[in-house]
């Protein structure tokens, strides 16, 4: 691959841009870039965040950064493109019932019916394309292309935790109660994260979904 | 244990911050001011990792269940304890039953109270600091409510009397420019635009909070296209969304950032740009990257030189 370009944010950390803009093959590529960081165990790395496109290195307090960048291009010369091969990113499978509040709506405005909308959502794998917005909320992608519906107009204030929600060209899951934007079309018990937990986000960058519906 | 019997407009408890969960959408929150909370905590006898009170936008009034040793340090304050003036950046005692009573901010945006011993809320992965946005640490994960009941640490030796805090460990509270370093869209302004950037002088907007401050002045044209992909933020993160009025994510900013960053404060400024309440003007200056880290280690050597010397 060509080398993607190492770039400052601040002096405190340096992010990897592999592209500008978002796709499911430059997501993959940035979830194993960043499990690599990890893997290859630099000193003064401190934490590694996997976005869409790019993958962020934070260092440590002691560590200068130009130091780091040699480390990373080291790295990134020893990652292959296209598949991945460091570890089996875990796929999860998410019980799902499909009584959302939006379903009735989003099946009229995408102009199928309601169990066309289910059948579509729940037929294909997803990949966790990034992790943010808020702990434990995973960006899901590809969402069929019949299904995109742009984020609602009036976003609520209160959507429950374990909503299956869809916007756009991804799907996601609230962990929380929070105020959201998305369409609303399930809910899950799963719980996508638990401050308890060794790892508290049940889905890491890279790793696979699937929605199973139950009734 | 500390009674808050008015609590200020937002009291949270905040140590160094939770690092190490960025991955799973998890920001590091602490303190607003990092090295306020350090000075504080080794004024009141604590390691530096021990957690303390952060009140931002006014007073607060608390009354002592027991006795125990405590400093103010931070924004300045009109601060008294049992009815007596309290200086900040100074080590005091408050007996059962003492009123201390932080009455207003005069200047800055967030102050410290540093309580020997340390705040003992639950440690959630790894750190006590309040994250409000995830309602994580802290009492609840949220701001402290007037009647609640803080839990201090067993009792750690007195803090021996220690030499006067130097001026430069003292927050500046000053008008002079906040540093900014380069970041991943610096390259969103020509060379023009930095230049008006950096001859604007830019108001701290009421709309801002420990996730960020919001800055009005000059609309900041980008000449990068709306669709680019979101990348990973981190506290001082400048970032500029659509509208051109630049924001700066602090201690609570979400992992990923939507707009793009296009500078970053560092991090030996954070505290200083943080301390501009809402209404301050500011201003910027460019600074490189080198003397940033250089700026931080200086910083990070009178703190260790200071807290050696007694």
């Amino acid at each position: 691959m060509t080398a993607p370009a190492i770039l400052p944010l601040g002096e405190t950390a340096l992010t990897i841009r592999l592209a500008e803009t978002a796709s499911i093959e430059v997501a993959e590529q940035c979830a194993e870039i960043a499990e690599r960081i990890r893997a290859a165990g630099i000193d003064g790395v401190r934490e590694v965040v996997s976005a869409i496109a790019s993958v962020t290195v934070f260092a440590g307090d002691r560590i200068p950064v130009a130091g780091l960048r040699a480390e990373l291009e080291r790295v990134l010369a020893h990652t292959p493109s296209g598949a991945t091969t460091t570890r089996t990113f875990a796929t999860h499978t998410i019980p799902t019932r499909y009584d959302g509040v939006d379903l009735d709506e989003v099946a009229e405005r995408v102009k199928l019916d309601r169990d066309e909308v289910i059948r579509r959502h729940a037929s294909r794998e997803y990949r966790v394309l990034s992790i943010g917005f808020m702990p434990g909320w995973g960006y899901l992608g590809p969402l069929d292309a019949a299904l995109a519906l742009p984020r609602r107009s009036t976003p609520r204030t209160r959507i429950p935790a374990g909503a299956v929600a869809i916007m756009g060209a991804q799907t996601g899951i609230y962990p929380r109660v929070s105020p959201g934007g998305w369409n609303l079309i399930g809910t899950t018990n799963a719980v996508l994260f638990d401050a308890t937990r060794t790892q508290p986000a049940l889905f890491r960058a890279g790793d696979r979904v699937r929605f199973a519906q139950i009734s | 244990m500390l009674t808050v019997v008015r609590s200020a407009p937002l009291l949270t408890v905040q140590d160094r911050g939770r690092f190490g969960y960025r991955a799973d959408g998890v920001s590091p929150s602490g303190p607003l001011d990092p090295l306020a909370l350090d000075v504080a905590n080794a004024l009141a006898g604590n390691a530096l990792d021990a957690a303390a009170l952060e009140g931002c936008l006014g007073g607060a009034t608390f009354r002592a269940e027991r006795t125990f040793t405590f400093a103010l340090t931070g924004a300045e304050v009109a601060a008294t304890c049992a009815g007596k003036s309290v200086a900040s950046y100074a080590t005091h005692t408050a007996n059962p039953g003492d009123e201390l009573i932080v009455e207003r901010i005069v200047r800055g945006a967030a102050w410290y109270l540093g309580v020997n011993g340390g705040i003992d809320t639950p440690v959630v992965l790894g750190s006590r600091a309040t994250l409000i946005a995830a309602e994580l640490g802290g009492i609840d994960g949220k701001p402290i409510r007037n009647g609640a009941q803080i839990p201090i640490a067993r009792k750690l030796a007195k803090p021996r009397a220690r030499t006067a805090v130097p001026k430069e460990l003292r927050a500046a509270l000053d008008t002079d420019p906040i540093p900014l370093t380069p970041a991943p869209r610096s390259d969103a302004l020509t060379e023009h635009d930095w230049d008006t950037f950096y001859r604007t002088t830019f108001t701290v907007s009421r709309a801002s909070s420990r996730i960020g401050y919001r800055l009005e002045g000059a609309r900041i044209a980008s000449r990068l296209a709306a669709d680019l992909a979101s990348e990973p933020a981190c506290a001082g993160a400048m970032q500029l969304p659509p509208e051109g009025n630049p924001i700066v994510l602090l201690a609570e900013h979400p992992t990923i950032g939507g707009y793009p960053i296009i500078g970053v404060v560092p991090a030996f400024a954070l505290g200083r740009f943080a301390q501009c309440a809402p209404g301050t003007m500011v201003r910027f200056a460019p600074m490189t990257i080198e003397n940033a880290m250089n700026a931080r280690a200086r910083e990070r050597a009178a703190l260790s030189q200071w807290i050696a010397q007694d």
